[in-house]
């Protein structure tokens, strides 16, 4: 297990999210000592989600001091990952697949020729429509021209090409190569309609054919291992009306996504080659679809673009779960399987537990570090006011030096504000009308009916109520719970403990930390592993 | 008790003057640790306040000297209504002097020890009430 390599290839709007949700497994410090390649495909280069998620990378490879950031263990943000993005040039004289495809070059015959060849696989509507914002559900479009863009891409690096994203797959690529049969690569992505459910059944193929082009003597290793979430449907959006299908001619629609789901599954369980390529596949599914238009005044579906940055949605943690299991699998994957999980449900919602997630085994961890995570979140934005205008970090490291600790002195303003922002983006922020801004972890309790994993109060949308929240009594249970006496004042025993108690120091040996910030966040995890007592009960 | 209501003077010597004159001035030093337990009570119950510029250790300041002046004020009012009135007329005046310096003993005790306190313990809470800090 040492040697393996791991790789993640998040594909589309969904793959976005899913890879978001994966990225804050890792802040939270479920992926210790590994390193981890992402890629991240989209053709719709504007979109709002992929930005949001690439951000997001970008920040958590900044803690980690970038290209030179090494894993860590037992503390926040352990893994190291490393971001290439790549994205299909559709724009110009590639806007639609008639342009790519070249249907108007040529002789007259050729011209013809190639237009019924076409006209048997693709409706002129959809030979036509404009690609920037993706391939709008149309799959069997989808397949082709993202194994197309792949190989294209590998063609371009052998010509000495320079296009940024085209070199970035290509890095990737030799990355995978390089790994040989240690290499573990998962793919998320949905299956109901979109670029996820185009790509998917294509990638592996493509990776290997891309391999060979950029240098015919290598190969991605026969025993490289493939896995992948089959994400079924989860989320309606706005239906367009008549007048947008009459004016977009191909856009996508919610009504549809379950019919997709179902064939895109029929598929899988049939085709030999999906069965030959993925050594597992994780089913993953909902009982409800989640409203993205609710709330939404547009009179029109949003199709991609800056605007398409729907909210985050608990299926896509199951779908970063998912990826762990598949990287820390000891057994299991000799041949292809199709596995799912099941959770309580009563009372139309989900009675969600912590070994729900990634079993029960790693129930206690998963519950320590998202729970210190959360609590370290509440600290930096409502006691150390970064919900307030400030760098809630700065200050908290300033705390250290009044505390007579200067090992943090020295941690640069920059560095404390990359904490600063990443903690929002995972838990909350303010604006300034007082309103609560749900990050990630709240938009994954929103999705969710009924209680999820800790007291509701510490997801309340009342500023006044979350500010207040005592952060000592996160979790349900009693034996979990610190500073819970009358005027019980847990960021008091959390400073407390931090001064005072010199077992909560960083250890260089078990924490392999070297870096500032590293330290400071692994002094932080540890007072509150302490505090929270649940890996020592 | 009962002579304190009734203002019946018990003091009628100068030598009996002289003893309560030192029971005072060790009175006033346990006055002054009373109110120093006080403050330290009041200062460990301001919660700590995160952010760029926390109002607790100005708080816990404030409380700090307010309570000094009142160790000084409540102990020689206390002298005043309740001892006074317990030495015989012809004498009192000859108390004043006492009860200025008992007064400010409470003070200084205070004071004092609290400053120990706060370098002893300055990267607590106590540590806000030093008056002089690097």
């Amino acid at each position: 297990m040492a040697t393996e390599k791991y790789f993640v290839i998040g594909i589309g709007g969904t793959g976005m999210r899913c890879i978001e949700a994966f990225t804050h497994l890792c802040a939270i410090g479920m992926f210790d000592n590994k390193e981890i390649d992402i890629l991240s495909i989209d053709t719709d280069t504007n979109n709002g989600n992929k930005s949001r998620s690439e951000q997001l990378i970008d920040t958590y490879i900044r803690i980690k001091g970038g290209a030179q950031g090494k894993p860590t263990a037992n503390s926040f943000f352990t893994a190291k990952l490393n971001i290439y993005k790549f994205a299909p040039e559709y724009s110009g004289n590639r806007l639609t697949y008639e342009l790519i495809s070249g249907l108007n070059t040529g002789s007259d015959s050729v011209k013809k020729d190639n237009k019924a060849l076409s006209d048997l696989f693709f409706d002129d509507d959809v030979q036509k429509f404009k690609l920037d914002h993706g391939y709008r559900a149309q799959t069997h479009l989808g397949s082709h021209l993202m194994y197309h863009c792949i190989v294209e891409a590998a063609k371009n690096v052998l010509k000495g090409g320079q296009r940024k994203e085209d070199l970035e797959l290509a890095a990737f690529l030799d990355k995978i190569y390089l790994a040989g049969e240690n290499a573990r690569v998962f793919i998320l992505g949905s299956i109901f309609g979109g670029t996820g459910a185009s790509s998917i059944p294509i990638i592996p193929k493509a990776l290997r054919d891309a391999v060979r082009i950029k240098d015919k003597n290598a190969e991605i290793h026969p025993s490289a291992k493939f896995g992948c979430s089959l994400l079924s449907e989860y989320f309606s959006f706005k239906v367009p009306d008549g007048a947008q299908k009459k004016e977009q001619k191909i856009i996508a629609d919610s009504n549809n996504f379950s019919l997709n789901s179902q064939a895109a599954l029929m598929f899988y369980q049939a085709d030999a080659t999906v069965k030959k390529t993925y050594k597992l596949m994780y089913h993953i599914g909902w009982p409800k679809r989640a409203n993205f238009s609710e709330g939404d005044t547009a009179t029109k579906t949003i199709t991609g673009g800056g605007e398409q940055k729907n909210p985050c949605h608990i299926s896509e943690l199951f779908c970063a779960c998912a990826a762990y299991d598949f990287f820390n699998r000891v057994e299991g994957l000799e041949q292809h399987d199709i596995v799912f999980r099941s959770a309580n449900f009563q009372n139309e919602s989900f009675l969600f537990e912590f070994q729900d997630f990634l079993g029960e085994d790693k129930a206690k961890e998963f519950m320590n570090k998202l729970g210190t995570f959360l609590a370290f979140s509440h600290i930096i934005i409502n006691a150390e006011k970064g919900g307030f205008g400030q760098n809630g970090a700065e200050n908290l490291v300033k705390k250290f030096k009044e505390f007579n600790i200067p090992d943090y002195i020295n941690l640069g303003v920059n560095d404390a504000k990359d904490i600063d922002d990443f903690v929002k983006a995972f838990a909350f922020n303010y604006d300034t009308k007082g309103n609560v801004i749900p990050g990630w972890i709240f938009q994954i309790r929103q999705s969710v009916d009924g209680p999820f994993l800790f007291q509701t109060d510490a997801f309340s949308t009342n500023q006044k109520q979350l500010k207040d929240f005592h952060f000592g009594k996160l979790f349900t249970q009693n034996e979990y719970q610190f500073a819970t006496g009358w005027r019980g004042d847990p960021y008091g025993l959390f400073r407390d403990t931090i001064q005072k108690d010199t077992s909560v120091k960083p250890s260089p040996e078990k924490q392999k930390v070297e870096r500032l910030n590293e330290r400071f966040l692994a002094h932080t995890y540890n007072t509150l592993t302490k505090l929270f007592k649940i890996l020592s009960n | 008790m009962k002579q304190i209501f009734l203002k019946i003077p018990t003091i009628k010597t100068p030598m009996q003057l002289d003893s309560l004159t030192m029971q005072t001035y060790i009175l006033g030093a346990i006055a002054g640790v009373v109110f120093l337990v006080i403050a330290i009570l009041i200062a460990k119950a301001i919660k700590f306040e995160g952010g760029s510029n926390p109002k607790d250790p100005g708080k816990r300041r404030l409380w700090f000297w307010v309570l000094l002046f009142a160790s000084f004020i409540a102990f020689f009012l206390y002298n005043m209504y309740f001892v006074t009135p317990t030495i015989s007329p012809n004498l009192q005046s000859k108390f004043m002097t006492p009860n200025i310096i008992a007064s400010s003993i409470a003070l200084g005790v205070y004071f004092v020890v609290g400053q120990l306190l706060a370098f002893i313990f300055s990267t607590g809470k106590l540590g806000n009430w030093k008056l002089f800090s690097r």
